[in-house]
């Protein structure tokens, strides 16, 4: 038992992941999240009888909250990424971004339908643990005035065990989709259950856009069986790839594909998933133009200022200042870096089966020791 | 020697119950499903639960929603035109009101509703008539038709003055 649980040990603590990666992750994250326009405030004209909150701490809402609460709680998600942003009180901001995400979606989901957005909340939560603060963050910079250490030299490696919670958090939450299907007969051939959803998105939710209406046109039960079968195949086992991290990212670029499809056939883009996959990618890796112009002593004494400039514009921004098919863009992008993914993948793949190839390189920069 | 497990310090041992509740919390999840609904905050992402087919028919519940005014008009209009704008799909929202006489009944949904009305119309309105109807989408060629109407909700809006 002792040796299971010093392999689970290993096998948690294990990762590619660097400081850099998660800081500018962690920015990335933040401009998502003010670039949202207000999240909260549509139900305020709802009268309180349409109230009745999921099973959980929300079955005690009785009442839709006031405006003025449902304005705080936009606010306070927006001023926290603001300080995300800028990677100052990094903890604290994690925590309120993620608690405040958590209950104004809660309140949104008591009137009668729950987007399943559950990621982007934990993403925070999680994170935070894994100090996504320590790099690309005024807080790094405050910490090293404090120390009067030098300036060079990369932040300490983050503890990897956040990863791999989100990782096998992520591929539960596809277990939970896989199964009703499953149960409800998505394997049988004898239905075509993709092609009736997509039917009823097309003709009842008015999504009719992309590729929504050549799917229409095709018959082939094959072709939508395969789509059945792949479906539940993908969201079944994804969880067995938090085994490993080179097959993890391979499935979640695989799954960053599927959401992708289906935003082309059915216009939902699953913009919250393919963005808490986007916490997996080696962003550490990609070569930006050093900016040598930044006032650092300056942000580490007021970077409070500009945090909460930036929270507060976002969320006092006229109405339409917002980016046009957002979540569709961010569905998008996760696609084409997937794609960008795969090919290098598949390439090194096939260099290494050829005879009298070289030694193999590592395809990525977690390498073996990170498996 | 002391075993790995004897050695394992507080902050390896909050690890390991992280990741048991994570994975625990999964039946407990489904669990609560079955016995009431979908809790939240929970890992449910969507399912598309069942097989929305029935033979060459893409199936669904429609609601179609007429508004009665003084003298006997009547106007049509789209659940999207009773809601106010919602950040949800909007006939989850409106079954939530109106899924059930009992519901719409609530007096607070009936004044609500009178007001939500009165801005759409001004007429003045009555009643409104909500009949749940099952409908089928042809595979082949996207006609729509009303399979069954499954359920009728009426929601009186007092007498005209």
């Amino acid at each position: 038992m002792s040796g299971a649980w010093g392999a689970f040990d290993r096998w948690v603590a294990r990762g590619p992941f660097t400081a850099t990666d998660l800081g500018r992750y962690r920015v990335l994250f933040a401009v998502l999240l003010l670039l949202t326009p207000s999240r909260f405030t549509w139900v305020a004209p709802f009268p309180d009888s349409f109230v009745k909150g999921p099973p959980g701490p929300f079955m005690l809402l009785r009442a839709v909250p006031p405006r003025e609460v449902l304005v705080a709680l936009d606010l306070l998600v927006l001023l926290a990424a603001g300080f995300l942003l800028l990677g100052l009180f990094t903890r604290t901001a994690s925590v309120v971004v993620g608690l405040t995400l958590l209950t104004g979606n809660g309140i949104s989901y008591s009137f009668g339908k729950i987007d399943h957005s559950i990621f982007l909340v934990l993403v925070p939560l999680v994170l935070v643990f894994a100090r996504w603060g320590d790099a690309v963050s005024v807080d790094a910079l405050r910490r090293r005035y404090r120390q009067d250490a030098p300036a060079t030299g990369p932040a300490p490696a983050p503890p990897q065990w956040p990863l791999r919670l989100l990782a096998l958090l992520v591929g539960l939450g596809f277990l939970t989709a896989a199964a009703p299907k499953l149960l409800s007969g998505w394997l049988s051939p004898a239905t075509q259950a993709v092609q009736g959803v997509m039917h009823t998105q097309y003709h009842v939710n008015g999504r009719t856009e992309f590729l929504a209406g050549t799917f229409l046109d095709v018959r082939s039960v094959l072709f939508w069986e395969s789509v059945d079968v792949a479906t539940v195949l993908l969201e079944g086992l994804l969880v067995l790839a938090v085994l490993n991290w080179r097959a993890w990212r391979i499935g979640i670029a695989v799954a960053t594909l599927f959401h992708f499809g289906v935003l082309l056939m059915m216009n939902i883009g699953f913009a919250a998933n393919v963005f808490t996959d986007a916490a997996f990618v080696a962003w550490g890796s990609l070569r930006l133009p050093a900016v040598r112009a930044l006032p650092r002593r300056w942000l580490a004494r007021y970077g409070w200022a500009v945090a909460v400039a930036v929270g507060a514009f976002a969320a006092f921004r006229p109405e339409e200042w917002v980016v046009p098919r957002q979540g569709q863009l961010i569905v998008l992008l996760g696609a084409l870096v997937s794609a960008w993914y795969l090919l290098r993948q598949a390439r090194a793949l096939l260099r290494r089966g050829r005879p009298g190839s070289r030694a193999p390189q590592p395809v990525h920069d977690e390498a073996a020791a990170a498996r | 020697m002391p075993t790995p497990t004897a050695r394992a310090d507080a902050p390896t041992r909050a690890v390991r119950l992280v990741f048991a509740l994570a994975v625990l919390a999964l039946p407990a999840q489904v669990a609560i499903r079955h016995v009431a609904s979908e809790p939240y905050p929970g890992l449910y992402q969507p399912s598309f639960g069942g097989v929305p087919l029935a033979g060459r028919e893409a199936v669904t519940t429609e609601a179609s929603v007429t508004v009665e005014f003084a003298g006997g008009a009547t106007r049509a209009v789209g659940v999207e035109e009773v809601l106010p704008p919602t950040k949800v799909l909007p006939r989850f929202v409106f079954t939530r009101g109106f899924g059930t006489q009992e519901r719409a009944d609530d007096p607070r949904t009936v004044a609500w509703l009178r007001e939500r009305v009165a801005t759409l119309d001004e007429r003045t309105a009555t009643a409104v008539d909500v009949r749940w109807q099952r409908v089928g989408y042809s595979l082949d060629d996207g006609s729509r038709r009303v399979v069954e109407e499954t359920s009728h909700v009426r929601v009186d809006l007092g007498a005209a003055p």
